[in-house]
């Protein structure tokens, strides 16, 4: 029988206190520790320099951008002033993927809707050109118009899958012309948008190029990859006219610029809200969240779609004759036909 | 669901190791069950630079073949935490760790020194009003390193008492973990890979990790306990504390601290 020697009992204590110091440890590390507004600014700035990718694109010089916030940021002021002043230092780079969300609400750094006139309303369509005779799937809403044009209405990036049971119906419907309707669409799940685009190409199709961050360093890129749209049944061949407006934002932005180079179909309307980063989330030692663009979306011709993918024919809805009930984009698109 | 059939599965399996006869004293097969709490403090550097405790249980199934003083152990490992949803970023087994861990004696019977090979992965994944749309990250590893052990009884009073303490460290790791931002592995990003979709991601995941040494992997476990024999110390139960030091450094950070407060029975 062995007993416990001297030398034991102490490396016994030793490692019992060992894991009770690293449960205390552990339990210390959890308290929000107190930070100053200067530790929260460099961590934005920083975070925003080592991530952010359309610097160029932008013309911001972020070390400018720095200097002229740096001597605002006072311990003094209060945390909702401060939470502005950040808010404003993004707003420089112009970029509504960009945001921040704090206890004083969520702020997107850049409104993308300054300066345009944006009128568009689903319910003047149903009424007046699908004359109430619709269906609605998820975020689709689709019926036939006159000299069957089929008309699909695409609200929002969830359940995209849902639009191969819709073409499905189109094709059963024997359409002759399609009007595929994003306006008001703020985006979602980019990489969603080659569900539709599949269903005009009859092969696989380049579509686009994704650029991504790939180290801190201001050079750090990836080479463009490839973004090739699978086809999909039923092939739509028919002429197509895809409806813009400023609020087609994000993944309707890369929707937009994936399906204007294909032959049958002309995009119609205004200048999409742009936002061709992909972007991610960080909490900031605050508990502030801060959300930057670190990944870009190029169209076919590896140009940035980051502005806006431009219509081939503009023109943008009067709002008094929409609320008379007549939506002008709509009929444009269909005078393609 | 998947991990728990698999648990359950694998609880099967190593159970119809009892059926084979334990009477040869130089050929003996020994079976653990682990239950207990798991004091969890886990960063990841891709999220957030503040750390969080986290509350979870933590189970094992082991199995240990003795073959004259030498022990192989096979263990599958599981572990959840409870109160993730009060924080908004959720640390979560992708799958049960195994770990195999062969010792043998080393100057006296007390001691021994082996070496050991795992496999484990961590998925980190924010929930709540997180808004970003590539804010998933994973670390997966197979490493290779040196475990201890060091075993003797004692009494205390009248009772006779076993005691285990084990260490292990690793020296060499093959680990996958996204590249920089993204939720792709650096090898998905290759020209002709790449999938915007994601399709073949989970291969490429596979694939794409890299050799790393103790600099930049490290998964430190200290374990202590003590054990009560009965059935002619056939069978034991017992209570056990381990300390596992987990920390991943690239471009990012993970790093995780648990503390593991087990009621241990060896059947």
């Amino acid at each position: 029988m062995q007993h416990i020697t001297f030398s034991s009992q102490k490396t016994y204590l030793l490692l019992f206190l060992l894991g009770t110091f690293s449960l205390f440890l552990a339990c210390e590390t959890d308290q929000l520790k107190s930070v100053s507004k200067a530790e929260v600014f460099d961590e934005l700035w920083t975070f925003v320099q080592e991530n952010y990718v359309y610097f160029d694109e932008k013309e911001a010089d972020w070390n400018e951008v720095r200097q002229d916030y740096e001597g605002l940021v006072k311990e003094d002021i209060s945390d909702e002033d401060f939470f502005f002043l950040c808010v404003d230092m993004l707003n420089e780079l112009k970029d509504v993927h960009n945001s921040i969300t704090s206890p004083y609400g969520y702020q997107v750094a850049y409104n993308r809707r300054i300066g345009y006139e944006i009128h568009f309303d689903l319910d003047v369509v149903k009424a007046n050109y699908l004359n109430n005779d619709f269906q609605e799937s998820g975020f689709y809403t689709y019926g036939v118009l006159e000299n069957d044009i089929g008309y699909i209405h695409f609200a929002d990036f969830k359940e995209v899958k849902r639009i191969h049971s819709i073409m499905d119906f189109m094709e059963e419907q024997a359409v002759k012309a399609l009007i595929i309707d994003v306006r008001d669409n703020s985006g979602g799940y980019g990489p969603d948008a080659v569900e539709i685009v599949g269903h005009f190409i009859n092969q696989p199709t380049d579509v686009g190029y994704i650029v991504a961050k790939t180290g801190p360093r201001p050079d750090d890129f990836s080479e463009p990859r490839r973004i090739t749209a699978q086809a999909r049944t039923p092939f739509m061949d028919v002429p197509v006219v895809m409806l813009t407006n400023r609020e087609s934002y994000s993944a309707t932005s890369y929707l937009a610029a994936e399906m204007k180079p294909l032959p049958n179909v002309t995009l119609v309307g205004q200048i999409t809200g742009g936002g061709g980063g992909g972007n991610i989330t960080y909490e900031l030692s605050n508990t502030w969240l801060l959300t930057v663009s670190l990944d870009k979306y190029l169209d076919i011709n590896m140009e940035s779609i980051e502005a806006g993918v431009l219509p081939d024919i503009e023109i943008v809805n009067d709002s008094t004759r929409l609320a008379n009930g007549i939506d002008e984009m709509l009929e444009r698109a269909v005078e393609q036909f | 669901m998947i991990k728990q059939k698999s648990l359950f599965t694998l609880l099967i399996l190593v159970s119809s190791v009892l059926l084979y006869a334990q009477e040869n004293p130089l050929k003996q097969n020994r079976f653990f069950l682990e239950y207990g709490v798991q004091f969890q403090n886990s960063v990841d550097s891709r999220f957030s630079a503040r750390t969080r405790n986290y509350l979870g249980f933590h189970t094992a199934v082991a199995v240990e073949f003795l073959r004259t003083d030498k022990i192989h152990r096979l263990e599958v490992r599981f572990s959840k935490n409870f109160n993730y949803r009060e924080h908004i970023i959720f640390f979560e087994q992708l799958l049960p760790e195994l770990r195999y861990t062969f010792l043998k004696p080393w100057k006296t019977s007390n001691l021994l020194v082996g070496g050991y090979a795992d496999i484990g992965s961590y998925l980190a994944f924010p929930v709540g009003s997180w808004r970003g749309n590539n804010n998933i990250s994973y670390t997966m590893w197979n490493s290779y390193g040196l475990s201890t052990q060091h075993q003797h009884t004692f009494s205390l009073g009248k009772l006779q008492l076993q005691h285990r303490t084990r260490f292990s460290i690793p020296l060499l790791a093959y680990v996958v973990h996204p590249s920089y931002g993204l939720p792709y592995p650096e090898s998905y990003l290759e020209d002709g890979v790449f999938d915007f979709q994601r399709n073949g991601m989970a291969t490429q995941i596979l694939t794409s990790g890299k050799i790393y040494t103790l600099n930049r992997f490290q998964h430190i476990e200290v374990r202590t306990g003590v054990a009560l024999p009965f059935r002619n110390n056939t069978s034991a139960i017992g209570i056990d504390y381990q300390l596992t030091f987990l920390q991943f450094q690239q471009l990012d950070q993970l790093r995780q601290i648990q503390h593991n407060f087990l009621l241990t029975i060896k059947l």
